[in-house]
């Protein structure tokens, strides 16, 4: 049997238009990108009783405009694009739409069409009517007839579209979205006109549009504009509001891979636009309101992308970070910008050796090589400003270091002055309670000046232990290792066995004691991990039990033992690791050095976490000597310590850390427990 | 001295690898027993230099901290994993625990670790064994991969090039979490995962895993693909 040929059911109908349909917003969009496609300089979108199931859109253009053939061999043909992203249209504008998919799925939004499209000069238009119902009641798609026909409508050149009957309503989230994405469709960052004007009759729309009128460029902290040249070479430069470079940087200054070899991408240009969103930024006289410029970053903020002066989505579209931006700025906060206090685009024209492809339910690139590489590209410029406005920022802080005392000075010379102008009375009132105010914070930064002394060496201590557990853990270990197993070897060799036993004893010695090396230097390298001063979801049992762990040895050689008695639930909350740790690792020393002063035989510590309600409550109880304070509060404070060799912050700490995590500490100086001290501490937490 | 028989294959020499010019040392003294030739390795430019100086009858013991120093640009895992796929017998020597997640990416050609403790000529000799099977696709239950479904859960760490995860392997153990390298550059979907960890979603792919592999340190992900 010949003349056969694939048959479609309407089910497919269903699978192309409404399963690739992404959001109404998006739908409408495509036919205003076939508009767009057709040369049209204006395309107005109606939109009639949509609020509710049933209404009807109606988008019309003043564009070229279809005749009874191109309707039958082009726009009826699923699948088949006869745009060609390298061939431009009349107006040079190239392509934005494709196959024709992202058509359908706007069709579909009614349950049923109509299309008028009229050709310049010409009297009569052909139009054409498609209803759905239909297609869902014949067995396949070609089973239904369609007809063009030539009407005499009176029209001007261009295509009108009418969606009748919605499937469902749009809401006014979507029409917000859909204002927004068409707004941004040519290319908005240039003052210059795109010739292409879409007017969309809707509330919604003004009120984006006016927003996008603004235009606040000029109230930025940096612009960023780099570029990709042919070659794959990369090159920034760091501009003020007004222009001036501050800062260029090459093609190696940009690149973080080490081979520094070319970006594998298309041509391209960046410009990224980081604000600073401080109230004392915006009072200057610049004229322009911190929250007008918060809700147009909070529309339009993101990196967009442009190919040839047409919006690529979902780019930068709203809750879109294709870069992740926001999580580079959660990781390292400081200097780094966010979706919300930064705006910028790619241009890119894709005609060149290195091409990116859309994908065919145009929800962006197809995420190949070529794409990675321009994400790559554009994270490392990012990197690369980051790591400058860090060097400014610290630059900046030394300053503010340096000044701060003349600022003090300065400004005391002020207040006595104005204080010499009080009347005589209450001159010296006022003069005397200064003196005792400025005393009094003369103590308190005095106090905070030696915390930070003592904190930053202690920092000092942890690095170089760090250090050298680093180095230990390497080599010296090793070869300590290595010698004694040749020593054990040569041994068995050389001597008689009823001499053997002792050498091996010592031997074991040995091996048990590098044992205990190896734990205590993972255990400081452990504690200083980069990654456990990230914020993330922090189990607290788990925390424990590897705390437990790490400081096995620790307590093993004080005769000391830890019981565990842990919620059978997994409480978590959100912090970092470290936090966590540095809270449960002090008290733990805390224990052990009470014990070690005391020289008690009975050493147990017991560490216990239960759930009450949205908290967890930790305690650690100890059977030392307990708190023998009189004023039991003081043992918060730093310095305040009983043990001679201590440095008095273990205590400081645990207190501070629990305060950051929203929770609470209290001490029991002897617990019913195990007698010694008890803390309690009671977390927030966020699950379990 | 004379050439071991190992699997069918005749080894005549091994090749000591490390910065430490006293550990190299002691690597020939552990392997005395095995009569073979042994060969210190004293500064590394590239892989280039090791393949070109071998052959088939040759060995390697290797350390993994190497590029710390002038010694090397690159560091153990690379050198066992480089060895591996040109089918010579190579056995990672260290004792350090903390590499493990690095060490991962590549410990599918990296089949045997040996603790400094436990580095003799037996223990070498069965690496040597270890890996001459494998080359003939001879895998050991505990080695051989099966594809299978991964949970990645976490990011634990980003670089240009590496994305480290925390993921779980349900079919080999469901409450184990277990710290992963991937190379962007080897596994396209790395922004997606980013994406939905981000986003608060855990993200789901397969990759070839040692199943029946008996604690984690050996475990291995290889081949990742979306799903």
């Amino acid at each position: 049997m010949s003349d056969v040929h694939f048959r479609f059911s309407p089910n497919i109908l269903v699978r192309l238009g409404e399963e690739l349909n992404q959001g109404s917003d998006q739908s409408i969009l495509e036919l205003i990108k076939n508009s767009y496609d057709a040369d049209a300089k204006t395309c107005t979108v109606e939109l009639i009783n949509t609020t509710v199931p049933g209404g009807s859109i109606i988008v019309s253009d003043d564009g070229d405009g279809m005749s009874n053939d191109s309707i039958k061999n082009s726009w009826l043909v699923l699948g088949k694009s006869t745009k060609n992203s390298l061939q431009t249209t009349r107006l040079g504008r190239t392509p934005s739409g494709s196959k024709g998919l992202g058509r359908l799925a706007a069709l579909r939004m009614g349950r049923s069409v109509r299309l008028e499209s009229t050709l310049e000069n010409s009297s009569a238009s052909s139009v054409l009517d498609v209803n759905w119902d239909k297609f869902d009641n014949a067995s396949t798609v070609e089973d239904v007839d369609l007809t063009i026909q030539s009407l005499a409508l009176g029209k001007g050149k261009g295509t009108t579209t009418e969606l009748k009957g919605l499937r469902s309503a749009i809401r006014s989230e979507e029409l917000k979205r859909l204002a927004r994405v068409v707004l941004l469709l040519t290319d908005p960052f240039e003052d210059k006109e795109s010739g292409f004007k879409v007017d969309l009759k809707s509330k919604e729309f003004d009120e984006i549009k006016k927003l996008l009128s603004s235009k606040y460029f000029d109230s930025c902290e940096y612009h960023l504009s780099a570029s990709l040249d042919e070659n794959g070479k990369a090159s920034a430069q760091i501009l003020d509001w007004q222009g001036k470079v501050l800062h260029a940087g090459t093609h190696e200054d940009i690149r973080r891979q080490k081979d520094m070899g070319a970006y594998l991408s298309p041509i391209c240009k960046l410009d990224f636009w980081a604000f600073l969103l401080k109230s004392e930024n915006f009072s200057s006289g610049k004229g322009v309101n911190l929250k007008d410029v918060r809700e147009w970053l909070k529309h339009f903020g993101g990196v967009h992308v442009y190919q040839d002066e047409v919006r690529v989505s979902p780019y930068g579209g709203g809750g879109d970070d294709w870069l992740g931006i926001n999580l580079i700025r959660t990781q390292n906060p400081e200097e780094r910008p966010s979706t919300n206090n930064s705006i910028g685009k790619i241009s890119l024209s894709n005609k060149g050796m290195r091409v990116l492809v859309q994908k065919t339910d145009r929800s962006g690139f197809i995420e190949d090589d070529t794409f990675t590489e321009l994400k790559t590209f554009t994270i490392d410029c990012l990197e690369w400003m980051a790591k400058w406005r860090l060097l400014q920022a610290e630059r900046r802080r030394q300053g503010e270091r340096a000044s701060a005392p003349a600022a003090a000075t300065k400004e005391k010379a002020n207040l006595t002055e104005i204080i010499s102008e009080a009347p005589p009375r209450i001159r010296q009132k006022i003069t005397a309670a200064f003196d005792q105010y400025a005393k009094s914070r003369d103590k308190e930064a005095d106090n905070l000046r030696k915390e930070i002394q003592l904190y930053r060496t202690l920092s000092t201590a942890g690095i170089t232990a760090a250090t050298f557990a680093h180095e230990s853990h390497g080599n010296p270990l090793k070869v300590i290792e290595l010698s004694t197993s040749v020593l054990e070897i040569k041994m068995k060799q050389a001597i008689a066995a009823d001499k053997q036993p002792i050498i091996v004893t010592l031997i074991e010695k040995i091996r048990k004691a590098l044992d205990a090396l190896s734990t205590l230097s993972s255990a400081t390298l452990s504690l200083v991990r980069a990654n456990k001063r990230r914020i993330g979801k922090v189990e607290i049992n788990s925390v424990i039990v590897q705390i437990e762990k790490m400081m096995l040895p620790f307590y093993t050689a004080r005769d000391t033992s830890i019981k565990l008695k842990l919620s059978a639930q997994n409480p978590f909350l959100r912090c970092s690791e470290a936090a966590l740790e540095s809270i449960l690792t002090n008290l733990l020393n805390n224990a052990l050095n009470a014990f070690r002063r005391e020289n008690s035989n009975n050493r147990i510590i017991e560490i216990s976490t239960s759930i009450d309600g949205d908290t967890c409550v930790i305690v650690v109880a100890d059977s030392g000597p307990g708190i023998s304070q009189r004023n039991v509060s003081e043992i918060w404070l730093p310095g305040i310590t009983s043990d001679p060799d201590g440095t008095g912050l273990g205590l400081t700490i645990v207190k501070d850390t629990v305060k950051d995590l929203g929770g609470e500490v209290h001490v029991t100086p002897r617990g019913d427990l195990l007698g010694g001290a008890e803390f309690k501490i009671t977390l927030p937490i966020i699950g379990s | 001295m004379q050439a071991l028989n190992i699997e069918g294959r005749d080894i005549s020499r091994v090749f000591l690898i490390d910065d430490d010019p006293s550990v190299r040392e002691l690597y020939e003294y552990h392997l005395d027993d095995l009569r073979v030739d042994t060969e210190e390795i004293f500064h590394i430019s590239g892989m280039d230099q090791l393949l070109n100086a071998s052959n088939d009858h040759d060995g390697f013991v290797c350390d993994f901290h190497l590029n710390n120093s002038r010694y090397s640009p690159i560091n153990g895992d690379v050198i066992v994993s480089s060895l591996y796929k040109k089918n010579i017998p190579a056995v990672l020597c260290s004792r350090d625990v903390d590499t493990i997640s690095s060490v991962r990416r590549l410990r599918h050609s990296i089949p045997c670790i040996i603790e400094a403790r436990n580095l003799n000529g037996e223990s070498v000799m069965d690496a040597f064994a270890t890996c001459i099977r494998e080359f003939s696709g001879n895998f050991s239950s505990i080695r051989r991969p099966w594809p299978t479904l991964i949970r990645i859960e976490n990011i634990v760490q980003e670089s240009p090039t590496i994305l480290r995860v925390a993921v779980v392997v349900p079919g080999w153990e469901s409450q184990s979490i277990i710290e992963v390298d991937i190379s962007k550059d080897e596994v396209g979907f790395c922004s997606e995962i980013v994406k939905s960890i981000k986003g608060g979603d855990v993200y789901r792919c397969k990759a070839q895993v040692n199943l029946d592999a008996e604690s984690q340190t050996d475990i291995y992900i290889k081949d990742w693909i979306s799903i």
